[in-house]
């Protein structure tokens, strides 16, 4: 049986995006979102999600005594929507800040989200889409500077997976 | 923390060299370690006032020693990750086309 199709995948939202600007939340849900549904699919033809799944990270700052900064940070994504009954495919993925404090440290802190190629995880007749995707931070004040990349891959069954590279400064 | 004198702009000597490390380790202060507390050392003394909430306006006194204690104690904190929840919900992956009438939004 083939596929007809549903291997392949678009993305309705956005491959890259902002998170923090100024030291703010700066994301818009509605528009700052990846997704992977079938490329010549009607979205009226999908199936709902399953479900939602997410990651959840606190990024701190330096500091002695206390934070300069941190930031609790979430991903999450629904997942298992099908098509023509068949596939995993991922409605929406999105990074928020839930909570957040910026003292006086006088840095500058940027947080930016990034998306690589989306791939098929599954069969060509049972696809399901696995999307990479990257959320750095780099901050910076007159003394010190830094930076870390959580690196994550999700998937449409609901799988994920996360790992952090505190020497890979993206923005 | 009886023995640390409140130390101004123009004073001289030792504490003031050993204030001027701490600064430096608390990453305030850039200048030299040399005994001499003139404007630089006093806006690094403000510099980790104000970072720190305490106050003092450029001289330093108990709380700032109190707070060098601290530090000497404490150790630095690192910036870094703290990985929280993880939901991980999975499903399985049916061919497309098996269930033609799928299951509509």
């Amino acid at each position: 049986m083939s596929g007809e199709g549903g291997d392949k995948f678009t993305n309705w939202g956005k491959f890259a995006w902002d998170i923090l600007k100024d030291n703010r939340p700066a994301v818009n849900t509605e528009a700052d979102y990846v997704n992977a549904v079938p490329a010549n699919a009607s979205w009226a033809d999908l199936s709902a999600p399953h479900g939602t799944n997410h990651f959840t990270w606190k990024w701190v700052g330096p500091g002695w005594i206390i934070r300069d900064f941190w930031f609790d940070m979430m991903l999450s994504w629904t997942y298992g929507a099908r098509w023509r009954g068949g596939g995993a495919y991922i409605t929406n993925a999105v990074v928020t800040v839930t909570d957040y404090s910026v003292g006086v440290g006088g840095y500058d802190i940027r947080i930016a989200c990034r998306v690589g190629n989306i791939e098929n995880g599954g069969s060509e007749t049972a696809p399901y889409p696995r999307i990479p995707i990257d959320v750095s931070i780099g901050y910076s004040n007159w003394l010190y500077g830094g930076g870390g990349t959580c690196r994550f891959l999700v998937a449409g069954t609901g799988a994920g997976n996360a790992t952090y590279d505190s020497s890979a400064r993206d923005v | 923390m009886a023995d640390e004198p409140e130390l101004t702009e123009g004073a001289e000597g030792e504490w003031v060299s050993y204030l001027q490390q701490w600064l430096a380790t608390l990453g305030s202060y850039q200048g030299q370690v040399d005994g001499q507390f003139g404007p630089v050392t006093r806006a690094a003394v403000e510099h980790v006032q104000d970072r720190y909430g305490i106050g003092g306006s450029g001289a330093a006194g108990a709380e700032t020693w109190n707070l060098i204690a601290a530090a000497r104690d404490s150790g630095p904190l690192e910036a870094g990750i703290e990985w929280g929840d993880q939901q991980l919900d999975e499903v399985d992956v049916p061919e497309i086309g098996a269930d033609e009438e799928g299951v509509r939004a």
